[in-house]
């Protein structure tokens, strides 16, 4: 059974589209990662999964069924944020005891020991923590709620770089010992490659690549070279991105489905080939289409004149 | 892992078990209304007084009108903030669906409504006590008029119930209004636009109203009364509430 399925997805915030006949699956027991720039419909989507948010038009299944206003998908789903809002009466510990009443798969042990872990005092409250041990608190009831559909949105905004990396590796073990559905939403694809089985990329509220994280890393390459040389390449391969740099050369990034003939062409006309890094990648794909340029051309103005 | 199926009903129980220890502040604010109130009320809640020559007579009553005054109040202001986003988005962290979430608020509310009601008709004794204690001079503490038991209980029940219809008023009030930030300002100013307006074609809905729920004298009719309007007004919210999302 699939975990998740979508299809022509719609939602609309008032004027502004936030998702464009989004469609995909997600199989059962695998670990996604859900990429798009700010503002792409990420968190949109990942709350109509939740069942937070209705959807405007299409299909929408979490286990089967539709998830606005269920009860069985609220049971059987998490949905962590930053935003998370926790009783302002209830200390740390009586959040967590509160959370082990509700979710049938809660794991106690795991909370307690990851709450000494990351240092928290039970006697503490959820407004009294910095984001950053806020975002840890809230992780932690993500990972021992084990819900069979566990989802984080942005959950390591905040944390220093060592409570990342504690937190990707407790998901990681915890996910090993318990298979389930998770869905990350994440700006730090290059920390979690080793993390995700599958990618999600969002753009402008439609889906625009979804693929395994292996395939990711080599989906693209890049080239550089002569723009001339480059140029006469590109037109018979598809382009992903392209940058003119100085001295008359061009950067591009085409889609790697490159032949040994095609290496042989490009060493000839002088043309380096190079890996594009997932997270790159994933910048590239998602591009602003009207051709706004970079924020260099924000500042570079006077030359113009 | 296994998937869960739930039932509402045990849903619906944990849910009042987690309001109840998570809005422990509604509790602060009774008991600091009542306290209020028992300050209003040492002045007395009626005053009678006759005088002939060689004697004056003054009779001060101290009943706990002014007190269930302000719990019937407080009972509309916790309802009203409790649909409140912040509120809404509690529930929402653990496992729930509107359903759940508006029985259980409407339960929990039950709850703190009887609590309400009891303290707020036991603080007559407490006033009376008080009274007594802090009035000078040569007053006698009557006890008297304050009936037998069934008189007693029937006070208790119908403050229950008065409590509880102002608190689905509040509810109702509160879920239009999260409609739509707008109508904070429009709401009011339409029920108490459109009250004067009848009042003066002759036909006053606020007296209508209190004569309605207020002056029946059968036992029986008025708990049909309050328990319909009460039930009008949550059925109306939780149509209301079902239009809501949550965390946008």
């Amino acid at each position: 059974m699939k975990a998740i399925k979508c299809k022509d997805v719609n939602k609309q915030f008032y004027r502004k589209r936030a998702l464009n006949d989004l469609s995909f699956s997600v199989d059962e027991n695998k670990i996604v990662g859900v990429i798009g720039r700010n503002g792409a419909g990420k968190t949109t989507l990942l709350k109509i999964l939740a069942g937070l948010l209705k959807e405007k038009s299409g299909v929408i299944e979490v286990f089967g069924r539709r998830p606005f206003n269920n009860l069985f998908v609220s049971a059987n789903t998490i949905y962590i944020d930053d935003a998370m809002n926790f009783p302002t009466a209830l200390t740390l510990k009586e959040i967590l005891e509160e959370a082990r009443r509700f979710y049938h798969h809660w794991d106690h042990e795991l909370a307690l020991r990851l709450f000494h872990f990351f240092e928290f005092e039970p006697k503490q409250r959820h407004n009294e923590l910095s984001k950053g041990k806020e975002s840890t608190f809230n992780m932690i009831v993500g990972l021992a709620s084990r819900s069979p559909l566990t989802i984080f949105d942005e959950p390591t905004t905040g944390m220093d770089a060592a409570v990342r990396k504690d937190f990707y590796r407790a998901l990681l073990k915890d996910y090993l010992a318990h298979p389930r559905t998770i869905l990350l939403s994440t700006h730090h694809l290059e920390e979690m490659e080793d993390l995700l089985e599958e990618v999600l990329v969002i753009h402008e509220g439609a889906l625009s690549l979804h693929i395994s994280m292996d395939e990711l890393k080599e989906y693209g390459v890049g080239l550089t070279g002569k723009k001339d040389a480059v140029d006469s390449f590109l037109k018979e391969k598809e382009m992903l991105w392209k940058k003119e740099q100085t001295f008359d050369t061009c950067y591009a990034v085409i889609k790697n489905d490159l032949t040994g003939d095609d290496y042989q062409r490009l060493k000839e006309s002088g043309v380096q080939v190079s890996p594009v890094k997932a997270n790159d990648l994933c910048i590239y794909l998602t591009e602003s289409q009207n051709g706004k340029g970079s924020v260099d051309d924000v500042f570079d103005r006077s030359a113009d004149v | 892992m296994s998937l869960i199926e739930v039932q509402t009903s045990e849903i619906v129980k944990r849910q009042i078990g987690y309001k109840w220890r998570a809005y422990t502040g509604v509790f602060t604010s009774l008991v600091v209304i009542q306290l209020l109130g028992l300050l209003f009320s040492l002045n007395g809640t009626g005053q009678m007084g006759s005088g002939r020559t060689g004697y004056d007579v003054k009779i001060t009553y101290f009943t706990a009108d002014i007190i269930v005054g302000f719990t019937i109040f407080w009972g509309f202001l916790t309802a009203f903030l409790l649909t409140t986003k912040a509120y809404r988005e509690d529930d929402f962290a653990f496992v729930t669906n509107r359903k759940t979430s508006t029985l259980s608020t409407i339960a929990f509310l039950f709850m703190i409504c009887v609590i309400g009601a009891l303290t707020a008709l036991l603080s007559s004794f407490a006033l009376k006590l008080l009274a007594y204690v802090i009035l000078p001079g040569e007053e006698m503490l009557l006890i008297q008029g304050m009936g037998d038991v069934g008189t007693w209980l029937q006070g208790i029940f119908a403050t229950i119930l008065i409590v509880f219809m102002f608190s689905s008023l509040g509810y109702l009030a509160g879920m239009i209004i999260q409609l739509n930030k707008m109508l904070v300002i429009v709401l009011p100013v339409v029920v108490v636009g459109l009250m004067i307006l009848l009042s003066r074609g002759g036909f006053q809905v606020e007296e209508y109203f209190f004569q309605f729920i207020f002056e029946e004298n059968q036992a029986w009719l008025f708990t049909l009364k309050t328990i319909a309007v009460t039930t009008i007004f949550y059925a109306l919210a939780v149509l209301v509430s079902n239009r809501l999302e949550v965390k946008r």
